[in-house]
């Protein structure tokens, strides 16, 4: 509780303002204890796992910003998300306003995407300085200029599922880093004997540092066995290895060697934050397990514990520490509302969103007066009488219905004729149809009548009249004419057509 | 044209302009112009980007035929430098032929008529304004230490004077240096940003003889304008690149503070170590301790100096020539102030008693 306090700002009411909404961002926490199996974590290290999960995420960004590739990739994804009109939450989880951090969810949507924009572009200038400047040499400059870009970057917190694509697209850019490093692990492990794990472990992070070999011949017994004729070899071909990997550090950064360091930060922050969501997933999967326990007789446990657990991952990755939340209190909710809509996605027929909680009202009261009658269960459950009649269908599961293919027995009917043979269509569209034919011909009439035959070409082409929608453009070139043109003779025909006596007839096929 | 003049005075004058007029042989800037008008003796100078006048009156001048001609700038300096400084040289045109007569030396030199000579064509100018020479000097010294030579970026081969209500400015970088000035003394309500080219730095400086330099701007000239001639330069076209950000120390930075002579000294030294592909000399820092190092093949090199330090540790390498001149730009000042932060952005030097003077220099990674 102590840590939350301290880095939350106080909100004042009313005012909105964005510095009372925001809060600080405490320096990277150390990983709580874990309890063990059966143990659960305290509120204290729920609050610090969270930080720490917001930490890593936002040093990934700052890693991310050393690939400029990365950055229009993320920078794409987010904007592609903002016009798309979904809330732009799920684009930004959180921006950094005057030194405090701000999420989506505590200030207005237009306001918060007012912000994303503002923050959006101010990345944009730089990445497009940076693009004007040559590639391959480092100074002061374009070292400002990633300085900068890293700063601003590290003031957007991309939504999650957003930041992990970009990271992806980063990790497969260092792909060919990591094959050249698993090369040295390998080579190393061959020629000392040792699991890749423990060679790894004393690798460290002193990739490409000059001493690797001296580390290596402190920490392996057997290598300071060696006699030094057979010590050179290895420590040459170590030193190649090491360059290797240099030089795809060098050529793989856009224009620096910052890459090989925005890769290590990358890792260990992903490592954090990979570390920190184990934890609080695995000690936290007794909620999915209550949930599951609830809903087992409905249906398939495995399936339901699936649904819990990605339930508990988007908890993980929504949950605000700053706020002082119990973590069991957001989690139930996101866990239950998962294993609630797996269940509806089981089920043959998809009822609204909520029914399911009617429906479980319904059948509580059924289950203790089963011959209530419409009106009483209305009246206990609250609902109107026709949501009940409507939901009684369902009481005992959407899967009791009845597959229109089914085959019946009746008077004159043989076992291969299903329910669709004899129940009536009320979705048949025939008049539709027919009364659509019958217009077409009308409109065609009309046109013939009213219109010179360029204009009624023109007028076909551009409303899709027996062919498709084309554009003013396309027209044009069709018919040998300008684009100019094909508007004015559409804007003609349009003016001839109001004014014939079919207008009204026309509109209302129109309508 | 004819007057006499005595050999020091006339020496002096030539060496100021030859500076200035091009040293190709075949090209009409090799010239100089010489010109006597109202007992007064002009020459100019000019090489297609500068333009150099120098005017004098001195009581050793005697006028005796008003009248302007052009003379080899070379032939004319190394005749006045050769001849006896106290004696008394004439100059007269003698049919389209340069006469010098000094006792009983007596030289020929083939000349242009006056007309002919390429002057700069000035319009008229949009600023003036006035700079202490004294500070002009120190910081323009200081900070041109900095200035490129040949980049493609043309801009940075120069020195930015920029001024506006806040204050007047030198700036100059190379990209992996910079350099910044803080001129105070300047009167003259201007706003205005020129780069004026390398080549001109030096003249511009120390052009004026005064105690405030006066400068007027043109469309795309710079005048430094004094009571014994005037300088005119071509600017250098296009946008310095903003400096500021470089100059504000962002995020954690650890602070150095250490004894100007003894870290040049120590870089240098250590610098003999560096290797000539990558040249760089590695400062560590932690504990009060400075440890320089340098290692290239198999040589290596490592000095040691107590130091006042605040921050975390440092580890990262620098260009020691590029070091050492900034060290050595920094002087006289006793102590050394460096802001470390981080291999990602330059750092900080600059002396402690002394705010004016700032530069930046860019980390090598190590």
């Amino acid at each position: 509780m102590a840590i939350a306090l301290t880095y939350t700002a106080k909100r004042k009411t009313g005012t909105g303002e964005i510095d009372d909404v925001g809060f600080l961002m405490p320096p990277m926490l150390a990983m709580p204890a874990d309890p063990g199996p059966g143990g659960l974590l305290s509120h204290e290290a729920h609050i610090e796992l969270a930080y720490r999960i917001l930490i890593s995420q936002i040093g990934m960004v700052r890693a991310l910003a050393a690939h400029i590739d990365v950055v229009e990739f993320l920078l794409k994804e987010i904007q592609s998300v903002l016009e798309s009109g979904q809330p732009a939450n799920q684009a930004i989880a959180m921006i950094k306003v005057a030194g405090k951090w701000v999420r989506g969810e505590s200030i207005p949507a237009a306001e918060f995407k007012a912000l994303a924009d503002h923050k959006l572009k101010s990345i944009r200038t730089v990445l497009a300085e940076m693009s004007n400047r040559r590639d391959g040499e480092s100074d002061l400059f374009s070292m400002a200029l990633r300085a900068e870009l890293t700063e601003k970057m590290g003031e957007v917190l991309p939504y999650d599922m957003i930041l992990f694509k970009a990271a992806d697209l980063f990790r497969a850019r260092c792909q060919d880093l990591e094959a050249a490093r698993r090369k040295l692990v390998g080579f190393i492990a061959a020629e000392l004997k040792l699991p890749r794990p423990k060679v790894k472990a004393i690798i460290g992070e002193g990739w490409i540092a000059p001493g690797l070999f001296s580390t290596l011949n402190s920490s392996v017994y057997e290598l300071s066995l060696y006699p030094p004729k057979a010590k050179k070899p290895f420590r040459d071909a170590v030193i190649d290895h090491q360059r290797g990997i240099r030089d795809l550090v060098i050529s793989g950064a856009s224009n620096t060697g910052d890459l090989a360091a925005a890769w290590t930060s990358f890792t260990s922050h992903d490592k954090v934050l990979k570390d920190s969501v184990q934890l609080m997933f695995i000690r936290n999967r007794p909620l999915v397990e209550t949930f599951v326990k609830q809903y087992r007789h409905i249906g398939d446990p495995d399936q339901l514990r699936s649904a819990g657990d990605m339930g508990l991952l988007r908890v993980i990755y929504r949950f605000a520490p700053e706020r002082g939340f119990r973590f069991s209190t957001l989690g139930s909710q996101w866990i239950r509302q998962m294993v609630v809509r797996e269940l509806q996605q089981l089920d043959l027929i998809r009822l609204p969103e909520g029914s399911q909680a009617n429906l479980f009202a319904i059948r509580a009261v059924l289950a203790e007066r089963p011959n209530a009658s419409y009106g009483s269960i209305a009246e206990i459950t609250g609902l109107d009488v026709e949501t009940v009649s409507a939901l009684l269908y369902f009481v005992h599961g959407t899967q009791g219905g009845v597959s229109l293919d089914s085959t019946f027995q009746n008077e004159g009917s043989n076992d291969v004729d299903g329910l669709h043979e004899v129940l009536a269509d009320s979705n048949s569209q025939i008049d539709d149809v027919l009364e659509e034919l019958d217009s077409t011909e009308f409109v065609e009439r009309v046109l013939q009548e009213v219109l010179p035959e360029r204009h009624q070409q023109v007028v076909r082409y551009q409303f899709g009249i027996g062919g498709p929608v084309l554009t003013l453009k396309d027209i044009g070139s069709k018919m040998g004419i300008s684009f100019e043109r094909v508007r004015q003779i559409r804007d003609d025909a349009l003016r001839l057509l109001r004014g014939s006596k079919y207008f009204e007839d026309l509109i209302a096929l129109w309508v | 044209m004819q007057f006499t003049i005595q050999a020091a005075a006339l020496s002096v004058l030539l060496k100021q302009c030859c500076g200035v007029a091009s040293r190709r042989a075949d090209d009409p800037t090799s010239q100089l112009l010489i010109s006597v008008h109202d007992g007064q003796l002009a020459i100019t100078a000019q090489n297609g980007s500068q333009q150099i006048t120098r005017r004098t009156r001195t009581s050793s001048l005697q006028v005796e035929v008003d009248g302007a001609i052009c003379a080899s700038a070379t032939k004319l300096e190394q005749i006045a430098a050769a001849l006896p400084s106290d004696r008394p040289v004439t100059l007269k045109l003698v049919e389209e032929k340069l006469v010098i007569t000094c006792a009983r030396s007596r030289f020929s030199l083939a000349t242009f008529t006056a007309s002919a000579f390429p002057l700069i064509e000035v319009s008229s100018p949009i600023a003036e304004f006035q700079i202490d020479s004294v500070e002009l000097q120190r910081g323009g010294r200081a900070v041109s230490t900095c200035s490129a030579r040949d980049d493609v970026r043309t801009y940075l081969n120069g020195m930015q004077l920029a001024l506006n209500t806040a204050g007047a400015t030198l700036v100059a970088s190379d990209g992996h240096r910079l350099g910044q000035y803080l001129l105070s003394g300047v009167e003259g309500d201007v706003s205005a940003s020129v780069i004026v080219p390398v080549a001109a730095i030096d003249q511009f400086l120390t052009f004026s003889s005064e105690a405030k330099t006066r400068v007027q701007l043109y469309p795309n000239l710079v005048c430094v304008l004094s009571e014994s001639g005037e300088l005119y330069s071509k600017l250098i076209e296009g946008k310095y690149p903003d400096v500021a950000r470089l100059l504000t120390p962002s995020g954690k930075t650890s602070r150095l503070v250490v004894n100007r002579i003894a870290l040049l000294e120590v870089v240098q030294r250590i610098g003999l170590m560096s290797e000539a592909k990558h040249q760089s000399v590695r400062l560590s820092l932690s504990n009060n301790e400075l440890r320089v190092s340098a290692l290239s093949n198999d040589n290596a090199g490592e000095e040691v100096l107590d130091v006042d330090f605040s921050g975390e540790p440092v580890d990262v390498g620098y260009n020691p020539r590029y070091l050492a001149e900034i060290i050595k730009a920094i002087g006289p000042a006793e102590e050394i102030e460096i802001l470390f932060s981080g291999t990602s952005t330059g750092t900080l030097l600059s002396a402690t008693d002394c705010s004016q003077l700032k530069f930046v220099l860019m980390p090598l990674r190590i």
